[in-house]
């Protein structure tokens, strides 16, 4: 099984009030989507976030939930790429994404906004060139063998 | 049951391909030695397409799916084209599929090949002792069961090995340990499915083509 990592970049304000006061607060949060690619949910994997600072110090660990989804809300103030690498029972991704991106728009890619992480596996809209791929070399060792069996009815071909 | 680019260490990696290109050599060298190479092609071209698509055969064992492996099953039909013909399967499957990973070629294809190479063995552990034994189909199934099977699990117990001593100290080692067992034991099902689909082959390769059974 391969693993695939998805994110969603998102925005949104938490209203709060008191005595006629009102504060909004903006988060700007990630959250990425893991799978496998069979489409399964890479539920309770585990997930290490590494900053553009430095990418030998761990900048926050966490776990998917039964959907295989984690959000974490990046430092705005660092810029660069940040790193992010989720990991189950031997299995797992790693994939990065750029703290530009943190535009405040949900990004584009899926119904649901997220987007397929770099590195990361075929999308579904590929599903249809993998299998023809897959024809394509099945087709290759059928005809090796057909070759090799012809060779041996009629001495050479 | 591949292992996937950046899960193990380079040191690993790196072993693997060594491993991989010693164990090639020995099983061309045995083909050689065994003569009439071409005869066998067109046999361990068409196990090597099912070898090739059997990882996208996806079997649902709770709690989650696992593909089918065959590499027992080469072993068995095959002898010693079961190495090439898995390295061959293996490079196709990262290529196309994403299975698996370039760093991590060596790795798994030792991890898959030697378990075959061993099914084999067991497999030809029917011409010991009593003459008869060898054509009697009970024993003929039995043989194939246990190379289809072994073959399985022991790749089963590389892989849980090979990952389970390589966890960076960064993730929770204990709680990716407990998961890695959990998928060995989920194979446990898969390797008795592929011993008695190896032993109906091997059965069945009996009745219609039986020198397309490896051995003396």
């Amino acid at each position: 099984m391969s693993a695939i990592v998805c994110f969603l970049i998102s925005c949104y304000t938490v209203p709060a009030s008191a005595h006629g006061a009102t504060i909004d607060v903006m988060t700007l949060q990630v959250a990425i989507r893991a799978s496998f690619d069979t489409g399964e949910p890479m539920a309770e994997a585990q997930v290490l976030i590494y900053s553009p600072e430095s990418a030998e110090t761990l900048w926050q660990t966490g776990e998917t939930d039964s959907n295989g989804q984690f959000a974490f809300a990046p430092d705005p103030d660092i810029s660069g790429l940040w790193e992010v690498t989720v990991r189950k029972a031997g299995h797992g991704h790693t994939t990065t994404f750029e703290s530009g991106e943190l535009s405040g728009q949900p990004s584009a890619g899926f119904a649901d906004g997220f987007s397929r992480g770099p590195n990361s596996g075929s999308s579904r809209s590929a599903l249809a060139q993998r299998w023809v791929t897959m024809a394509a070399v099945v087709w290759g060792f059928v005809g090796t063998a057909l070759f090799f069996s012809r060779q041996q009815k009629g001495g050479t071909p | 049951m591949h292992i996937p680019d950046g899960i193990v260490p380079a040191q690993v990696c790196f072993a693997g391909y060594g491993l991989t290109g010693l164990l090639t050599f020995y099983s061309l060298k045995q083909i050689d030695r065994q003569g009439n190479a071409n005869s066998n092609i067109p046999k361990a071209s068409l196990l090597t397409a099912a070898f090739f698509v059997a990882s996208s055969i996806y079997i649902p064992i709770p709690p989650t799916s696992i593909h089918l492996l065959l590499n027992g099953l080469l072993g068995v039909v095959l002898g010693y084209f079961a190495f090439p013909a898995i390295l061959i399967g293996l490079f196709f499957q990262a290529l196309v599929v994403g299975h698996g990973g370039w760093t991590t070629l060596g790795v798994n294809a030792s991890m898959m090949g030697i378990p075959a190479l061993l099914a084999y063995h067991i497999f030809q552990l029917r011409f010991l002792g009593n003459r008869q034994r060898e054509k009697t189909p009970f024993w003929l199934g039995t043989f194939a069961f246990l190379g289809g099977s072994i073959g399985l699990a022991l790749t089963a117990l590389i892989f849980t090995g090979v990952v389970i001593t390589t966890v960076p100290a960064e993730f929770d080692v204990g709680a990716e340990q407990a998961a890695i067992v959990t998928l060995m034991l989920i194979h446990v099902p898969l390797a008795i499915l592929e011993g008695g689909f190896t032993a109906m082959l091997v059965l069945f390769l009996r009745r219609v083509k039986p020198e397309l059974l490896t051995g003396r």
